[in-house]
């Protein structure tokens, strides 16, 4: 990096209003487009309300999920909050504000790190492209609304803090790379995984940077102990507020563990397709990191283009929001700003940059993937649940478990629909004496809990003493009454 | 000519020197102000107890956030724009204005330091300054036989002289520190304790600190570390926190040109203006403290310096008890002393250093009172969830309360971390995760010295100081 770029990295750093006034100007126009909601960000919207109407599903989903993770939830709600003041869409503020802080960091680290003209202008056309132009925006439906935005702004801060640490050495850098990691950590699975993949590539870059085991002393804690910390809050939450500090981990592994082998081996179109991109952005990214002026940005690259494809496969097949198609989209976006970008121009690797980079975008631009939880279209609409219940037990109310089945059937007063993310019997039991309840049973094909080895699956197949079948609709969904009478209303009460 | 830095000169006992000292622990108002708030507060529990309850623990909770949001935002200036000092070695072989090097004044007040002294010697010796230029006064009270004994029998240059303070009351550090600088021709003074081990070039850096700073800096503060943090937890911990304090905390405070509370030593001062403004107060058990507020609010500045004092940190538990409750007790007692006169301190201090003021010297100490109580209702709304504890916490009480308990509490123990980090002990950074129970230490102590602010308002609670294992 030459001394006059160096000056004009300062001045960026120097002027901090003016960078919040373009963070502010970008999130704006951004805000005015036309952007859908994925249905990810309506499910997270829905566990939003769900906390705003103090249910205590809401306050569940908010630790006990790894599909939505805390942050994403606590970040909408805030935007759910302060946007709700002057009239503003959550969900298209969440993103907005999200985009552009990509693209603020991106333009910080082509100003600090790019060559001057050429990743720049790349870069624009790109993000015009990508963000404004509405054909190449319609195709690039990863960039709706969606509450990953904030894995890949968190990941592009990481990888800018990164690089300025490398560049300076500051411990301040070091300090905000560990912050972004924490935060990561608290944006559900893939949030974990990034963070977590990304962790090794850091300590093996600062220690290979530094090379004196005297500077490096302290670092490694420095940099995991945000980390750890975040993760350990997972714990100490759920055990809070599910009363099982485990609840997260083991509604996960319960829904992996309940995989059929066959399953995983199984890829379906879209598994094949990212896993080429995957691969060819792995290919890119190791290419890259042979390059003296980008090789460690390249090899941070690694981790998203070795794990999130695998992350993909393995949430498509469980069902359950995989999170991470932005942070991709980001990634690739690195990727490219990096070939142009690459100072160290050599003739024999240049043009296979290019190919790659090509064969990159080509098979980038037309991908769609949605993996999120969409209700099932054959699932029975409330109303006729409530007309049906309503002709026998008037103001009986469902039970719902598991987040899906709260978040296919919101209802902010808790009136004729209630979810709990943990299935306790004796909690169920005890409502039972209270009040007269339904229950509310998917089919046992994984999308709502897992297919095996789980209470619901149980329940869908035997049953229980003290349910009784009211209804089962042709795909399999089953309506069960509980026939334990609320107290006062039975004339056997004299006997309990 | 003999100054008179002692005694009674003026006659009013709340400013006997001419200026407000802590002679007295509240002044008339403040006692009447208290008396009047604490009826006011007991009538108030009668009539609603819960909702005096709640209005206390919001503004608590209050008070909670804006020291936590106060600490980050001090450690991120601190790590984004580092202004401490820095002399290069370079500049050592000649005197800042090319002729000769700025007389200097070593003065070291010590008490029943007889074990560590030749140690002491032994280390001021290597002070790289021409000796023509400096003096060394060791300040030991006339019936300190132990110490004045050692002193007597050790052979020493010519530059170190024995100063013998005459027994009066109170019997202080800063009482021993104004007698010693009565008398003597000096440009520059500095403080040591008798532990010290300044780095050997300190008075060079520091007398061209001052010469390279605008005339109003009157003040350097080298940086305090420990030469002996592994000798076990308590040393460990205690590292942490002072390369907290001076590593970080300070240079923010510096970044933002904010009234610095001095360190106990390794205080470098223009004599002139140290005499012109009275000295130390001899009855505050935090002297520096107050020192650098009168400073800063006379118009003064102080700067920091990339230079290290190594002392030992106290590895006894009961005597850390006793210095902690000191430096809390005089936390207080500066505090007290510099709102009697409540508007025209704000006035000179303006808004944003008063806010520095109330969280860094008067928050300091208050949170480290309050914090038992928290942690109490912490543990029983885990533990216990007792019925009718929520009704204290209404939802925004409870987001920010949330944010203190998770975020908050993480990042005073991370800046720990990042402090050893940034003071060259990083192989000490994963005790920031034990700090929490070193914090709890430190409230032992804060109570200690709220009770004898009470009860012996001017003891000095002395540290002792062990040989080197």
């Amino acid at each position: 990096m030459t001394a006059a770029n160096h000056q004009t990295c300062r001045s960026w750093h120097q002027t901090p209003s003016l960078l919040v006034l373009i963070f502010v100007a970008l999130a704006l126009c951004l805000y005015c487009l036309p952007t859908r909601s994925n249905p990810a960000m309506e499910n997270c919207n829905t566990i939003v309300e769900s906390l705003r109407s103090s249910q205590n599903w809401g306050r569940q989903a908010l630790v006990g999920s790894l599909e939505y993770g805390p942050l994403q939830t606590l970040f909408l709600l805030l935007c759910r909050s302060l946007g709700g003041i002057i009239g503003l869409s959550a969900g298209k503020l969440y993103s907005a504000i999200c985009q552009s802080f990509i693209i603020v960091s991106l333009l910080l680290w082509q100003k600090n790190h790019g060559r001057r003209g050429r990743g720049l202008i790349g870069a624009a056309l790109l993000l015009a492209g990508a963000f404004f132009f509405p054909p190449l925006r319609e195709l690039l439906s990863c960039t709706a609304a969606s509450p990953a935005w904030l894995n890949a702004a968190l990941f592009c801060a990481l990888y800018y803090q990164f690089s300025q640490w490398h560049q300076e050495q500051e411990l301040r850098w070091l300090v905000l790379c560990a912050t972004s990691l924490a935060l990561l950590m608290l944006c559900g699975s893939c949030g974990i995984l990034l963070a977590l993949g990304t962790i090794p590539v850091l300590l093996r870059e600062i220690s290979f940077t530094l090379n004196d085991k005297e500077k490096f002393s302290g670092l490694p804690t420095i940099l995991l102990m945000p980390a750890g910390y975040a993760l350990l809050l997972y714990f100490v939450w759920n055990w809070l507020v599910m009363d099982d500090a485990i609840f997260f981990l083991r509604d996960y592994w319960s829904r992996a563990s309940s995989l059929p082998l066959a399953a995983l081996l199984h890829l379906p179109p879209s598994s094949w397709r990212l896993g080429l991109l995957f691969l060819l952005l792995a290919a890119l990214a190791t290419l890259l990191s042979f390059e003296r002026t980008c090789k460690s940005p390249a090899r941070l690259l690694l981790p998203l283009a070795l794990l999130l494809p695998l992350h993909f496969h393995f949430t498509q097949i469980m069902q359950v929001y995989s999170g991470g198609l932005p942070a991709y989209l980001l990634a690739v976006l690195l990727a490219l700003l990096l070939v142009l970008n690459s100072s160290d121009y050599r003739l024999r690797q240049r043009p296979l940059q290019f190919l790659l980079s090509l064969a990159l975008l080509y098979c980038a631009l037309p991908i769609r993937v949605s993996t999120c939880f969409q209700s099932a279209s054959d699932a029975p609409p409330r109303t006729e649940l409530t007309t049906y219940i309503d002709q026998f037990w008037p103001d009986s109310r469902i039970m719902l478990y598991g987040l899906p089945l709260a978040l296919a059937y919101p209802d902010l007063q808790e009136y004729r629909f209630q979810a709990r993310l943990d299935y306790q019997e004796s909690d169920f039991l005890t409502q039972a004496r209270d009040e007269q309840l339904h229950l509310l049973v998917p089919p046992p094909e994984g999308k709502y809990y897992p297919a095996r080895k789980s209470v619901l699956a149980d329940i869908h197949a035997h049953g229980r003493p003290w349910l009784l079948l009211e209804k089962q609709w042709p795909g399999g969904w089953q309506l069960w009454r509980c026939v334990i009478p609320p107290e006062g209303e039975s004339k056997l009460d004299a006997l309990r | 000519m003999k100054l008179k830095l002692s005694g009674n000169i003026t006659g009013d006992i709340l400013s006997p020197r001419g200026f407000p000292q802590a002679t007295l622990v509240l002044c008339p108002w403040q006692k009447k102000f208290l008396l009047v708030m604490l009826f006011i507060l007991l009538g108030l529990l009668l009539w609603d107890w819960r909702s005096v309850l709640l209005g206390i623990n919001i503004l608590l909770t209050i008070f909670y956030l804006i020291a936590t949001l106060h600490r980050m935002f001090i450690i991120e200036l601190a790590l984004r724009r580092p202004r401490e000092i820095i002399i290069p070695p370079e500049k050592f072989s000649t005197p800042p204005n090319g002729r000769e090097w700025p007389r200097y004044m070593v003065i070291l007040p010590m008490y029943h330091e007889g074990e560590i002294l030749p140690e002491l010697i032994a280390g001021l010796q290597k002070l790289d300054y021409p000796t023509d230029r400096l003096e060394i006064r060791l300040l030991i009270e006339a019936d300190d036989d132990e110490t004045r004994s050692v002193a007597e029998s050790l052979s020493m240059p010519e530059h170190f002289k024995i100063f013998l303070i005459p027994p009066s009351q109170p019997r202080t550090k800063p009482k021993a520190c104004n007698i010693g600088i009565e008398e003597g021709e000096a440009d520059y003074l500095v403080i040591y304790d008798a532990e010290d081990k300044p780095e050997p070039d300190q008075l060079k850096k520091a007398a061209w600190a001052f010469a390279q700073s605008p005339p109003e800096v009157a003040c350097i503060q080298a940086k305090l570390g420990y030469y002996n943090p592994d000798w076990n937890f308590l040393t460990r911990c205690f590292t942490a926190e002072y390369a907290t304090w001076f590593g970080l905390c300070l240079p923010g405070l510096d970044c933002l040109q904010s009234p610095i509370p001095l360190g106990g030593t390794s205080n470098h001062f223009k004599l002139d203006v140290l005499r012109q403004l009275g000295g130390w107060d001899e009855y505050n058990v935090t002297e520096d403290c107050d020192l650098g507020l009168r400073l800063f609010i006379a118009g003064w500045r102080t700067r920091i310096l990339e230079s290290t004092t190594w002392e030992q940190a106290c590895p006894s538990l009961p005597f850390w008890i006793r210095q902690r409750s000191r430096w809390v007790k005089g936390y207080i007692q500066t505090y007290l002393v510099h709102t009697r006169d409540f508007w025209n301190v704000h006035r000179k201090l303006g808004f944003w250093n008063s806010l520095h003021f109330h969280l860094f010297i008067g928050g300091t100490s208050f949170s480290q009172l309050i914090n038992p109580l928290y942690w109490f209702m912490t543990l029983a709304w885990i533990f216990l969830r007792p019925q009718g504890l929520d009704q204290f916490f209404p939802l925004p009480v409870f987001i920010m309360g949330s944010f203190c308990l998770f975020v908050g509490n993480f990042v005073f123990a991370y800046t720990s971390g990042i402090a050893c980090v940034r003071r060259g002990v990083g192989y000490l950074a994963h005790y920031a995760l034990l700090m929490p129970f070193y914090w709890m230490l430190m409230s032992i102590g804060a109570w200690k010295g709220f009770w004898q602010i009470i009860s012996k308002p001017h003891h000095w609670e002395k540290t002792k100081h062990f040989a080197n294992q």
